[in-house]
């Protein structure tokens, strides 16, 4: 099966951002392993592109970040650890309404039923 | 992982970041969080391939296009952050333009507010000469203070964060500088008033003086240090060289 990524992933990534963090705070590389994980292999997401859609999700408050302590000897770079907020929730939660809907809509059109 | 390597996962980050419009501490913030991203990817990539070149190449490839990364990172921004990109100023540039901005902000805004006080209420007529100036100084006198503000900290900052070192003279002069400015400051407010008030200037405007003299030192003091730090990380992140080679 083709990977899945660039354009088809625009406009889904934050929802699914905020899908990993349901399962717990993580920091940046570790919410693009458990997208990976999710995706079972197949997204290819620019691993650059992620960041801005976390501070997106941040200035919205559908996520809250804080430094960790300290760098864990990565050379003199801390990470940022994201967590969910309830307004990030909601959002999700309205996310996945609209995505079955979408899916329902879609999968009629093209005659692929989900 | 050796410095060679670090610099370049740094040059991979400021490709993306330094065409950001943003302000300072946002920037920090992407290119402390990025930088932390590629290390890790990196040290992923290392251990999986066991060749730092290999990694490095992967770790740019995983990274992405940094002109697209850019363009993502500029959409994040929130129009709000102009605001404080206006007061920061541009990256490394000396502490004193911050009150200098301030300064010409209030001034602006002190002179809009006296016009319309003045005109509006057509009091222009009515108020006489030495109310007139009085009135005018009081509305002037924050801008002129934060003007000599402004200078006190270029000498500060020069006195103390130096790359030669501090220089306990220019610091002394500095501040024996700021009470000077600061007497003339308390006389041109009440110049009006002399020779017939010149026993009060004596008993109040020397500790008046003194008083807004060692505020004025304070806080040229503070945006020096804020701003010495602030410098340093600018030049180590200005040097690191962006430009693809062809």
């Amino acid at each position: 099966m083709e990977t899945i990524q660039g354009d088809k992933l625009r406009g889904h990534l934050e929802e699914m951002v905020l899908s990993t963090l349901e399962r717990g705070e993580a920091h940046g590389l570790e919410i693009l392993h458990r997208l990976e994980e999710a995706g079972c292999g197949l997204l290819r997401l620019k691993e650059g592109s992620l960041y801005p859609a976390l501070y997106r999700l941040e200035a919205a408050g559908a996520v809250k970040a804080a430094w960790e302590s300290e760098p864990h000897g990565r050379r003199g770079a801390r990470r940022r650890i994201y967590q969910l907020t309830p307004k990030g929730q909601r959002r999700l939660d309205a996310g996945r309404v609209e995505w079955r809907q979408f899916v329902r809509v879609l999968g009629g059109i093209l005659g692929a039923p989900a | 992982m050796n410095e060679s390597t670090l610099t370049r996962l740094k040059i991979l980050v400021e490709r993306a970041v330094r065409p950001v419009r943003a302000g300072t501490a946002r920037k920090r913030k992407m290119r402390e969080e990025l930088l932390a991203h590629v290390v890790g990817v990196f040290e992923e990539e290392d251990a999986r391939l066991g060749d730092e070149r290999a990694a490095l190449e992967r770790t740019a490839l995983r990274f992405g296009n940094p002109a697209e990364v850019t363009s993502r990172l500029q959409e994040s921004v929130p129009a709000g952050d102009r605001i404080a990109r206006f007061f920061e100023g541009r990256p490394g540039e000396a502490a004193l333009w911050v009150p200098i901005r301030v300064a010409c902000w209030a001034s602006a805004w002190e002179l809009v507010g006296v016009c319309a006080v003045l005109f509006l209420a057509d009091w222009v007529t009515l108020l006489p000469r030495e109310a007139m100036i009085i009135f005018g100084w009081v509305f002037l006198a924050p801008s002129v203070y934060f003007f000599g503000v402004a200078f006190l900290t270029d000498w500060i900052e020069k006195g103390v964060y130096d790359p030669a070192g501090v220089s306990r003279r220019r610091v002394a002069l500095s501040a024996a500088g700021s009470l000077l400015f600061m007497l003339l400051f308390v006389a041109g407010a009440v110049w009006s008033a002399w020779p017939a008030g010149s026993d009060h200037l004596g008993l109040g405007a020397l500790p008046f003086a003194g008083m807004l003299a060692a505020c004025a030192v304070g806080l040229a003091w503070n945006l020096a240090h804020w701003n010495a730090p602030r410098r340093r990380y600018h030049e180590e992140w200005g040097r690191l060289p962006i430009e693809i080679p062809s």
